[in-house]
């Protein structure tokens, strides 16, 4: 082992160490699982060493893109980071992008997330490498992520084209130990060179570039049939060989010598995912009987692959075709291979007696929930009881989807579709002469994210529904990052605060209202009013701005005005509480027949005082 | 539970070792159970197998039954919980039959005890240590809690490993 430093890294920290190895000036991201903690990391160690590298969250991910590609654009290196989703918001400049080229090194980070865990799609990132004609890179492991984003740099500059970096959620979410080296002092002056026919380019000149592009994209692939990030692992049994990248590569090679079968088998490992090596890989099939072709979560290398004849995949229906390819699927796979040709594998327990067994405890099932406190619930509580079950309620990306709990949020589209949705559903209902009530949910940072067109355009075009802007002073579900409401900056300085108050206005909105969901009474009022206006002649868009820091985010006001609840013996046990609240500090004790308040994560918010209908739920006596 | 994760990956760092391990963020950690894999050694995949595992270790009873199956024929399981054999039939005979070996520890009491609730995690990691099958040895998983833990917690995790060490009830 080597004498330098050396620090266990989650992956996306190690991502983040090469970005800043790299001497990466500029560096753009909106949060969003599993990319969010790569800026924060790059934060870290641009204090740690002192450098002045730019560092933003930036209000959406097209905006990200475009602010880290100009940067490029002036000859300096440049890193715009989001999740697979995101890259559908930052498609359009990473089209166009691909046309105009770059100058300084420009890497598009965009992690998958095959599972789903945290996301809407499986979308594999891959296949916007294939659709705008850029090179993708697809790390394995933490260190391996680490190497490829420098990489990545080089490969922008060689050939003047953003290049994608895609780790999966197993990368991005593993950890390993990660040597640190000296970061590159990049001096970089800003020096934007003009090139009209280039940064400019018409559609006459975009036909020239679309040639050069096609061209650059030659070269590549040219690169990669000997580039490093392409490797092979001998094997003398040629029955079979397998083709993997990312983190299928990864388990395949773990799994392989769990089956004692290491080292029997060829293997390639596709690192370029997009272009691929044509001529490696033509070789490496040609050598072998069969080839079983791993990756994640979709068929982009089995597509690029010309000669299909020999593979096994997805498209074949031999991996499955939806999914986190997890070791326990990918052992089934290799001991399926191994079986038809006649190969014994080690036999291990066989854990689908324990699975019955555990299923048949009927163990409580822990759903995601809101947080013990959380304001989220207070409004969706404060809401129902004003507006009911017959209203609509659209709802958007965050914490506050779990809304769905309390039968609070009926859709869920993508970042500000609750906006659009409620636009929507109104125009439709309108023309039958229907008036049903409509009231969306959004969260602060996914209004700013993309709420606000939504809004100028619902106000614009005559819709009439309640948005009710659940405002708790920070981006939530992806660990705290300030949003441009607050004024913080990525780095902890101070910014200029873009009030969503004054944005909402700027809409043209009428009816535009603030308060603490915590006051549920009225709250509720509030949202009566709110639809109230929806209904009125000269009415329109209502906007209610929930107004209450998240409880993790800023403990502080509970802690200076703590209300403690206790549950009296009112209580029957009628469940009420516990299905249309869901506090998890309440729960039902079977024994007592009644609801108790767990008193180690009760946070005292004391807004169950208004969710028991029997009046059982108290304030307790000092 | 990192923190946990931690001490492990911490100490076969300072010995030498390459680690690699996943956790969970996002959505699933809100509520869910949350599950922390580690693998000392040369590995390329964070991801514990099922019917891999050396070790599990589960603050709850629940996770308990939720992560012996990633456990390996031969493995060891220990479990923070009340005392008294309340392990369900089926699945003691699971065990037996596999070879696991399975400690359950009063953690959270003895933690409460001595005066450090939140120190459960390291009582259950001490109370491991005690078991001679385990990888790494006191001193080892003793140092590295020193140097990781910050300092106004330092003395309560401390106590609380080597009240599980000595097997404290
Ligand atoms: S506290 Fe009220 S709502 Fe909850 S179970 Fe008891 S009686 Fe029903
Ligand atoms: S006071 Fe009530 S709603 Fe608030 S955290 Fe405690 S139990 Fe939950």
């Amino acid at each position: 082992m080597s004498q330098s430093k050396q620090e266990v890294l989650l992956g996306n920290e190690a991502i983040a160490r090469g970005i800043v190895e790299s001497g990466c000036h500029v560096v753009t991201s909106y949060p969003g699982t599993p990319s969010s903690e790569i800026l924060p990391a790059v934060v870290r160690f641009k204090k740690e060493l002192g450098l002045d590298t730019h560092v933003e969250w930036s209000i959406n991910e097209k905006v990200a893109y475009e602010v880290a590609l100009a940067a490029s654009y002036t000859g300096k290196r440049a890193a715009v980071i989001m999740k697979q989703v995101g890259l559908n918001v930052a498609a359009d400049p990473l089209m166009s992008s691909a046309y105009t080229g770059v100058r300084g090194g420009f890497v598009v980070i965009s992690c998958d997330d095959p599972g789903p865990h945290s996301s809407q799609t499986e979308q594999d990132t891959r296949f916007y490498a294939l659709f705008a004609k850029v090179p993708a890179l697809d790390p394995s492991t933490p260190r391996e992520a680490k190497e490829m984003v420098k990489a990545a740099f080089e490969l922008s500059e060689r050939h003047y084209l953003p290049v994608i970096l895609r780790p999966a959620i197993r990368v991005s979410h593993a950890r390993q130990n990660i040597e640190f080296i000296p970061v590159v002092k990049l001096q970089r002056p800003a020096d934007f060179q003009k090139d009209p026919g280039r940064w400019a380019a018409t559609p006459r000149f975009r036909l020239q570039l679309h040639k050069e592009l096609n061209e650059k994209l030659h070269d590549i692939q040219e690169e990669f049939e000997t580039s490093e990030l392409n490797t092979s692992v001998p094997g003398d049994d040629r029955r079979l060989g397998f083709i993997a990248g990312g983190t299928s590569y990864a388990v395949l090679r773990d799994t392989l010598q769990e089956l004692e079968l290491e080292g029997r088998f060829p293997i390639l490992k596709i690192g370029t995912s997009h272009p691929i090596p044509q001529r490696l890989v033509k070789e490496f099939v040609a050598a072998c009987d069969q080839v079983l072709v791993l990756e994640e979560p979709d068929a982009v290398i089995e597509l690029q692959i010309l000669d299909k004849s020999k593979l096994l995949g997805r498209l074949n229906g031999v991996v499955p075709s939806a999914g986190e390819l997890s070791p326990e699927v990918i052992r089934q796979l290799l001991v399926q291979q191994a079986n038809e040709l006649g190969m014994e594998t080690p036999t291990e327990i066989d854990t689908g007696e324990l699975s019955q067994l555990v299923g048949d405890l009927g163990l409580p099932v822990r759903r995601p929930r809101l947080c013990p406190g959380c304001p989220h619930r207070a409004a969706f509580f404060g809401m129902k009881r004003a507006l009911g079950s017959k209203a609509i309620y659209p709802g958007d990306i965050g914490c506050y989807t779990l809304g769905l709990n309390l039968n609070a949020v009926d859709t869920c589209l993508d970042m500000g579709g609750a906006v659009t949705i409620a636009s929507g559903l109104y125009q439709a209902y309108r023309q039958d002469n229907r008036d049903v009530p409509i009231a969306a949910t959004i969260g602060d940072s996914t209004f700013l994210h993309s709420g606000v067109p939504a809004l100028a355009n619902a106000v614009y075009n005559g819709a009439r529904f309640v948005l009710v802007i659940l405002d708790n002073s920070t981006t939530a579900m992806t660990g705290m990052q300030p949003t441009a409401d607050s004024g913080m900056l990525a780095d902890g300085g101070q910014g200029q605060r873009v009030a969503i108050g004054d944005l909402v206005q700027a809409c043209g909105v009428k009816f535009i209202e603030e308060m603490d969901p915590y006051r549920v009474q009225e709250f509720e009022a509030l949202i009566k009013r709110a639809s109230q206006h929806t209904r009125e002649p000269d009415g329109g868009v209502a906007v209610v701005i929930a107004k209450r820091p998240c409880v993790l985010y800023d403990p502080s006001p509970l802690e200076e005005n703590p209300v403690p609840v206790t549950i009296s013996e009112d209580c029957d046990g009628c469940r009420y509480c516990l299905i249309a609240f869901e506090c998890p500090a309440l729960v039902l004790d079977e024994d007592l027949g009644r609801v108790v308040v767990d008193r180690r994560i009760c946070v005292n918010c004391g807004v169950c005082v208004e969710a028991c209908p029997k009046g059982a739920i108290v304030e307790a006596e000092e | 539970m990192l923190f946990a994760t931690k001490v492990f990956s911490e100490t076969a760092l300072a010995l030498g070792h390459d680690v690699l391990g996943s956790e969970t963020h996002g959505m699933s950690q809100r509520g869910g159970s949350v599950i922390s894999h580690l693998k000392i050694g040369s590995y390329e995949s964070p991801l514990v197998r099922h019917a891999t595992a050396d070790v599990v270790l589960a603050f709850h009873p629940h996770e308990a039954y939720r992560g012996l199956v990633f456990l390996r024929r031969g493995g060891l399981c220990f479990v923070s919980g009340p005392d008294g054999d309340s392990w369900d039939r089926g699945v003691k005979d699971y065990m037996a039959e596999n070879a696991i070996a399975a400690y359950v520890y009063p953690a959270d009491d003895v933690a409460l005890e001595i005066g450090s609730p939140r120190s459960a995690n390291l009582a259950l990691i001490g109370y491991a240590m005690s078991v001679p099958e385990m990888p790494f040895d006191h001193d080892q998983i003793r140092a590295t809690i020193e140097r990781i833990t910050p300092s106004r917690f330092r003395k309560a995790n401390l106590e609380a490993f080597e009240a599980g060490y000595r097997r404290k009830r």
